[in-house]
């Protein structure tokens, strides 16, 4: 076995006991590599109760390789689709100098959450210069306070709640790990701090509800951080993010108060009652399937030339909440549909395969997209598998998306497909 | 019924919130129930589980005729409930799983997805034993 290969190992665990989660995902990984740089590891909702036997597991096994990770909506790998499951991605290379960072409290204070994660980073960071700087993230998603302190509702039609939803809103990340994730605002002071990094990442969640998200930081479990790992190498990465919204017709004008994700009006106009108008919806779908209903149509509005489409997160009364800032004062309505897809992630894989061969790709995609497609997602599946040509890969379903170029942008939204593939 | 290799995959399937009832079924009759039968479905689906099995009956009408042409996926919803079916091909089976009407379908949809594949393969593998 040559030791200057790259390996990397993509393993999956579908067993329910965390400890034999944690055996199998040992085995496969040594069946490949006997002392990994690092080991990200994901898992969906459903091993909320096994993660600490999961994580003792893999730091026994595995004491020197650092572990970052969280909860996600699914993932994807050369084996298959999983919406219920547990993966690792661990990768050998000689020339990998690896550093994990975290910033704890993200809702409450993302900026100071970044910088203390920043700070992490580049304190074990390389002291020679790598050809490649390359960061991924993952912080935690926004998680929805509940109004009556039981179930999380994503539609409130009085006014009187969707004051209170608002007010929630605000005040929740001061007291609990509930609220917006901010996930905008991490991504921007880390990009701003490490700009010399190709950054890609996700926010954490659960199985789409947001009532809950976790972040894995070595045998930790976290609530409400940022987590990430450095990778400073020789190898070339390849970086492609394709939006996989189009813009329709449909524009107008919004206002929004304090927090620039909730909209109040669109066109001066209450904004629930004016979208449900524009797009010619009877009220009677003003209920907890919009959220659904929405992947195909998303707000979004237009920053430096660049697509930002935004989920539609809840209802509350009149306003819209969106999961971050609107940037613009003029959104449009966004349509999407299998061949915008189809059409966007063959973008990404021409664009990504033009050069050299793959070693491995990780690719982080929207979990709005992925309950869009349902069983589809296995087509996704085949097209990826067929153009990495027996290389592994690793897609992670998010609830949105980070993407950074070094100087040149950086970019926090939903409805994307992003890559990043090492190639040699 | 706890070694049945079919019956297992419903186990798992019926351990996600969302999978209130799952079984393999074709017209009049269900072939292979979780290892608990009905005891192991979510106890909301009881008051409703008569009506929806029989609408699952007509479903599996349709099922037998347009199987052999290709058919793969059905699905209706019934009050606050879907029920989504997951046709093996060339039979008049199909993995048949109930679901809250406004749960996260898709990503339920990859593992029923994922059971119907699993089963298949065990369908394979007890044919090639049996010759």
């Amino acid at each position: 076995m040559n030791d200057l290969e790259f390996k990397a190992a993509v393993e999956v665990s579908r067993k329910w006991d965390g400890d034999e989660v944690a055996r199998e995902l040992s085995d496969k990984i040594k069946n490949k590599i006997t002392s990994p740089k690092f080991i990200l590891l994901f898992t969906t909702i459903h091993y909320e109760k096994e993660f600490e036997k999961i994580l003792k597991g893999l730091k026994n096994e595995f004491p020197d390789a650092p572990l970052v990770g969280g909860t996600v909506a699914g993932f994807m790998n050369q084996e298959g689709c999983y919406t219920r499951g547990v993966t690792v991605l661990s990768i050998y290379y000689p020339n990998m100098h690896v550093s994990i960072g975290i910033g704890q409290e993200t809702k409450k204070n993302p900026e100071q959450a970044a910088i203390e994660f920043v700070r992490m980073i580049k304190d074990n960071k390389m002291q020679s210069e790598a050809s490649e700087k390359f960061l991924f993230i993952l912080a935690s998603g926004t998680k929805v306070p509940s109004l009556t302190g039981t179930g999380v509702k994503r539609v409130y039609r009085s006014k009187i709640s969707s004051l209170m939803v608002s007010k929630l809103l605000k005040t929740s990340p001061k007291i609990s790990d509930k609220g917006l994730g901010r996930e905008d605002k991490i991504l921007e002071i880390i990009s701003q701090n490490l700009p010399d990094y190709k950054i890609i990442g996700g926010s954490s969640i659960d199985d789409n509800r947001l009532e809950k998200n976790y972040q894995f930081f070595n045998d930790k479990i976290f609530t409400n951080s940022v987590i990430g790992i450095s990778i400073e190498t020789d190898l070339d990465i390849l970086m492609d993010s394709q939006v996989a919204v189009e813009k329709t017709d449909l524009i107008f004008d919004i206002s929004t108060g304090d927090e620039k994700c909730i909209i109040n009006k669109i066109d001066g106009k209450p904004a629930t009652e004016t979208f449900f108008k524009y797009l010619k919806w009877p009220d009677s779908l003003m209920d907890e399937g919009l959220f659904r209903r929405t992947f195909f149509y998303p707000l979004v509005f237009e920053k430096n030339g660049e697509l930002y489409p935004e989920v539609i997160g809840g209802l509350a009364g009149s306003s819209i909440i969106c999961g971050f800032d609107l940037k613009s004062d003029k959104l449009f309505i966004g349509q999407s549909s299998s061949k915008i897809l189809n059409n966007a992630l063959n973008k990404s894989l021409d664009n990504i395969t033009k050069k050299g061969k793959i070693n491995f790709s990780l690719i982080i995609y929207c979990s709005a997209l992925l309950e869009a497609l349902g069983n589809d997602f296995f087509r996704v599946n085949k097209i990826i598998k067929e153009r990495h040509d027996n290389s592994p890969f690793l897609l992670i379903a998010t609830g949105g998306e980070d993407f950074s170029i070094p100087y040149e942008k950086f970019k926090h939204s939903n409805e994307t497909i992003n890559f990043a593939t090492f190639i040699k | 019924m706890v070694d049945d290799p079919i019956a297992k995959v419903l186990d798992d399937l019926l351990r996600l919130d969302d999978i209130l009832a799952c079984m393999v079924a074709r017209q009049n009759m269900i072939s292979v129930m979780p290892s608990d039968g009905t005891d192991s479905f979510k106890p909301e689906i009881h008051n409703i589980w008569d009506i929806i099995h029989r609408a699952m009956e007509d479903v599996f009408t349709v099922i037998r005729e347009y199987s052999p042409a290709g058919l793969s996926e059905m699905e209706f919803r019934l009050q606050d409930y879907e029920a989504l079916f997951y046709v093996f091909p060339d039979t008049e089976n199909a993995l048949v799983s109930i679901i809250p009407a406004l749960a996260n379908k898709g990503l339920l949809e990859v593992e029923m997805e994922n059971a119907r594949r699993e089963i298949l393969k065990v369908m394979e593998s007890q044919m090639t034993v049996n010759g």
